[in-house]
This record gives C-alpha cells, structure tokens and sequence, in this order.
C-alpha cells in the first residue's frame, strides 16, 4: 500500500455561518488519478480550497507529505476554476505558463532561460505551441484549461490538486487533459481532481472519494463506485433516473 | 519666439513654475504605475473614496500644525480601513460601503475645515494649485515617486501573479494578503501627494485615466506601467502649458489633456480601437453577404 501523500482529518469549513464542510476525514494515496465526487454544494471545491489554506477553516488537520502545507507549497500544483482568473489582464499565453515557475524562484528572481525552456515544454506538451504569443482574453475555453494545465506542468510538483477543469470545454481539450494527467500518474505524481461528470469515472480515474459535506466513501474506483454509495451520496434520485 | 519655446525660457527663469512642473511631471508617472495596478485590480473606487477622505486630515493637521501630508494619509487610510472592514462584516457591495465611508469622511472635512484657521482655501484642496507648490512638497513628491517606483519594479512578480489571479497566488505561497494592504497603502499616498496637483476632485482621473489609455495599447503589464507611467508624464506637461497659454487651472487642464489621449487611444487603438473594431464587423458583413457559399445557406 503506498503511503498517503494527503490527508484531511475532520475539516469543518463554514460560510457566514452555513457549514459548507463538515467533519470530512480521507486521504489519497500516492501516485492515483483521484476524482472527488459529489452533489452541487458537497463542499467539493470547498475541500480543496480548505487543504491549500485558501479558505479559512473550522477545525480539521491538513497534512500534505506528513507536513504543514506552508512547508511544501512549491510540491503542490494547483489548477483553480476558470472563473477565478482575469482573463483581461495584459499577458499572453506563454508568460501565463510561465508563472508556474514563480514557486521555485527567490524573493527577487525573476524567471531566466531554465524558466523559459520548462514553460516552453509544457506548453508543447499541451499542444499550444503555436498560441504562445496570442493573449489569453483571446482563447475559447478549452484552450484556456489546456493553458492551466501547461502552467501547472511547469511548475513540476509533485500533486497536483485541479477543481472542475473538464467543466465546460470541447471533447479535443478533455481527452488532451486526461492524457496528460493520466503520464503525470504513471510517472510517480498523484493526480486529484474536483469532478462532476459520473459517467466517466470509470475510464479516467483508478481512485474515487465521493462526499457529502462529509466523506461516503473512498477507495478503488472498482470498489467503491456502488449503487449504495452513490445513493448514499447523490440521494435517491439519482438512481431513480438512471432505471 | 513661439509659445512653447517661451514656456520653456519662463520654466528655467521662474522656479515656481519649474517646482509646479516638476511635481506636476512625478506625479504624472507615480500615477501612471500605481494606476495600472488599480484598474486591474478594480479599486478604481478606492481611489476616489481615499481622495475625498483626505480632507478632515488636511483639517486636523492645520488645526494641530502638523505635517498636512501624513494627516491627510492617516485619513485615507483610516477610510480604507473602515470600506474594508464594513465589507468583510456585511452583506453590502463594495461600492457602497465605499460610497457610506467617503461622503462622511467628506462631509466632516468640510466642517472641520471650516472651523479651522486654514491657510489654504477649500478650492485649492478641491481642485488644485500646483503652481503654490514649496520646495519640500516638491521634493516629497519626488522621494515617493522614486521608492514607490522602486519598490513596483522589484515585486514586479509578486504584484504581476496577485493581480492576476490571487488564489492561484496564495496557492503558490505568495503573501496575497500583505500585498493588498502594500497595494492600499501605495495607492493612498499617491492620492495623497496628487491632491497637490489636480485636488481632491480629479485625483481619481490621475490614476484611473493615463492607466486606462495604456491598458487599450498594452498586451503585457510591465509595458502597461510604463506607458501608464508616460501618459501620465505627458497629461501633466502639457496640461501645465495649456493652463500656462491660455490661463487655465492647471488641475482640469492635465484632466483634460489625460481625458484626450484616452479617447485618441479608445478610437484608435490597434487592437481594441472603437474605429478598427467598427471597420472590421462592417468588412465581415459585407464578406459574408457576398460569399456564395451564405446564398446556398451551406458553408
């Protein structure tokens, strides 16, 4: 069994008062493609946010490595929703990539030729070579994820923590994506990503956590994608329609 | 001997005139950069809300003789602590709890400044009156041109990655938070030294406008700064000469010339130019009519 290289226990997280999570224990094991799966307002995204400090949390212990995530920030990519960035901001495709590298450089450093050449690489690996120079307002929303996920590729950590990046982009991009992640995983790395799509778990992921404010069920997809868990974690109803 | 030459010969000749362009010009660049970076980060309104909160500071420091520079400082910042702290504490959008805090700030000012034995008129804090400016406000304005400029030119990284996307910057380690408040803190002093210049009233067009014209030529951020930086150079000399030729305030004239350059750049810019977008919907229509693969309804 390899070793967890994250693990939440008992978070409670609260938004003006709602409980968004609560008392949410699990943990993911090294070098897995996991999903995290769940209802619309699970707290899915929430936990991720939690784990990277972004949202203040009730109680709960984060470790990432056996360490404080302050520690190791440089070894934990992050892909956040699209939503979350600018896309007005004056910068092109290959200097957004290129902010992956930000992590590793010192207090004043600014990114030089080694910089250069990983992003260059990453942004070959997502296949968006030729977008270098276009300015990131200007790409449809697949090319933007692509850009993310180039920019995580660049700065080369160790688990990479992605929310929803399949929401809302062309099948090109999606199959792109998975590929990429799945040679992330078979390198080493450990993949976790935020997911809503229930009819592809199977062909993307070899892990699944499925919540509900708090955790149903973890483990081998093969394991723990059943008919009681997913009742036990979308409701009735979601059964209902798929007879 | 033309008028521009002329201008010229009376800045050399007269320091009072070469004080008040000299501040006019830093203040123009300080704007500039710090501007870029407000408009980015939607605090246009802060601007605003910090310049009219100055006032019961200017107030209090007459009242004290004390440094008008940093009571009107604690001031506006004393406001953007207060804008921030209704926000984060209720459910109120942010322009309004800027719009709460600015108009009582402003409301006091008014009343203190009137109780108060104030050698400068409520119209120069208003609107202006650079040509007054002293040799040490000159220099004031000066020093926090260099290390306000310094200081954006070594985080340059730091204010490129939180301006563009802060939870992906936290997320990476960077002091997302520190740096807002660095961010406040530089705005208020440049409102603070532009008040000098332009006033209370037209401070927020300093750093808004300049920034905004060079946002519509810019595809990179630093290039962003710099000619917000330029822009804002050139509103204040030749606002300075235009009030010079033709007797204006100077205040409103370097607006004014500010305002023109942004519409010059709105019309014109290469890529988002009002003209060029116009010209290029109304080339795909007529490509569109006349294709015949649109006729056959087949593409």
């Amino acid at each position: 069994m390899p070793a967890d290289v994250l693990t939440i226990d008992n978070l409670h997280v609260s938004y003006r008062g709602v409980k968004a999570v609560e008392g949410l224990t699990l943990s993911i094991p090294a070098a897995t493609m996991t999903c995290i799966v769940g209802p619309n307002g699970s707290g899915k995204s929430t936990t991720l946010k939690a784990a990277l400090g972004l949202v203040e949390r009730t109680a709960g212990a984060i470790r990432f490595f056996d360490q404080r995530v302050d520690k190791v920030r440089q070894r934990i990519g992050y892909v956040p929703q699209r939503s979350t960035t600018d896309w007005d901001f004056p910068i092109n495709v290959f200097d957004t990539v290129l902010l992956g590298t930000y992590p590793r450089l010192r207090l004043f450093q600014r990114p030089g030729t080694v910089e250069r050449e990983v992003a260059r690489r990453a942004l070959m690996r997502v296949h968006m070579e030729e977008y270098a120079h276009r300015q990131i307002a200007d790409l449809s929303g697949g090319q933007q994820q692509r850009v993310f996920i180039a920019r995580a590729l660049a700065q080369q950590a160790d688990i990479l923590l992605l929310d929803e990046p399949l929401m809302g982009i062309d099948a090109a991009s999606e199959l792109n994506i998975i590929e990429i992640l799945r040679e992330l995983v078979s390198s080493g790395k450990t993949v976790v990503m935020v997911h809503h799509d229930l009819s592809n778990v199977e062909n993307y992921f070899d892990h699944i956590i499925m919540i509900n404010k708090r955790l149903i069920a973890q483990g081998p997809v093969a394991e723990a994608l059943t008919a009681q868990n997913l009742t036990a974690t979308f409701g009735a109803n979601l059964l209902g329609i798929g007879e | 001997m033309s008028k521009p030459v002329e201008f010229f010969y009376d800045l050399v000749n007269y320091p009072h005139l070469a004080r008040a362009a000299i501040t006019a010009v830093v203040i123009g660049l300080v704007s500039g950069v710090v501007g870029s970076l407000i408009i980015l980060r939607g605090l246009s309104l802060m601007g605003d809300a910090i310049s009219h909160a100055v006032m019961p500071g200017i107030a209090v420091s007459f009242f004290f003789g004390a440094n008008i520079f940093f009571g009107a400082l604690v001031s506006g910042l004393l406001a953007a602590a207060g804008i921030g702290f209704i926000n984060s504490n209720s459910r109120l959008k942010r322009d309004t709890s800027i719009g709460i805090i600015f108009t009582a700030f402003l409301a006091a000012g008014v009343i203190l400044l009137a109780r108060t034995e104030s050698s400068v008129s409520l119209q120069a804090i208003l609107f202006g009156d650079v040509l007054a400016t002293s040799p040490s406000q000159m220099w004031q304005s000066v020093i926090i041109t260099v290390v306000i400029t310094t200081l954006i030119v070594m985080f340059y990284k730091q204010l490129q990655i939180t301006t563009m996307d802060a939870q992906l910057a936290t997320a990476y380690g960077f002091p997302t938070k520190m740096i807002n408040y660095a961010v406040l803190i530089a705005l208020a002093v440049v409102t603070v030294s532009a008040v000098q210049t332009v006033g209370v009233i037209l401070v927020v067009a300093m750093l808004v406008t300049p920034a905004a014209t060079a946002f519509l030529l810019s595809k990179k951020f630093s290039t962003m700064m710099i000619l917000g930086a330029v822009f804002g150079m050139l509103s204040s000399i030749m606002g300075m000469y235009f009030s010079y030729r033709f007797e204006l305030q100077s205040g409103p004239a370097i607006v004014l010339v500010a305002f023109a350059m942004f519409v010059l750049a709105f019309l014109l810019s290469p890529h988002q130019g009002f003209v060029w977008t116009q010209l290029h919907k109304l080339r795909d229509r007529r490509s569109i009519q006349h294709s015949p693969a649109s006729q056959e309804g087949s593409s």
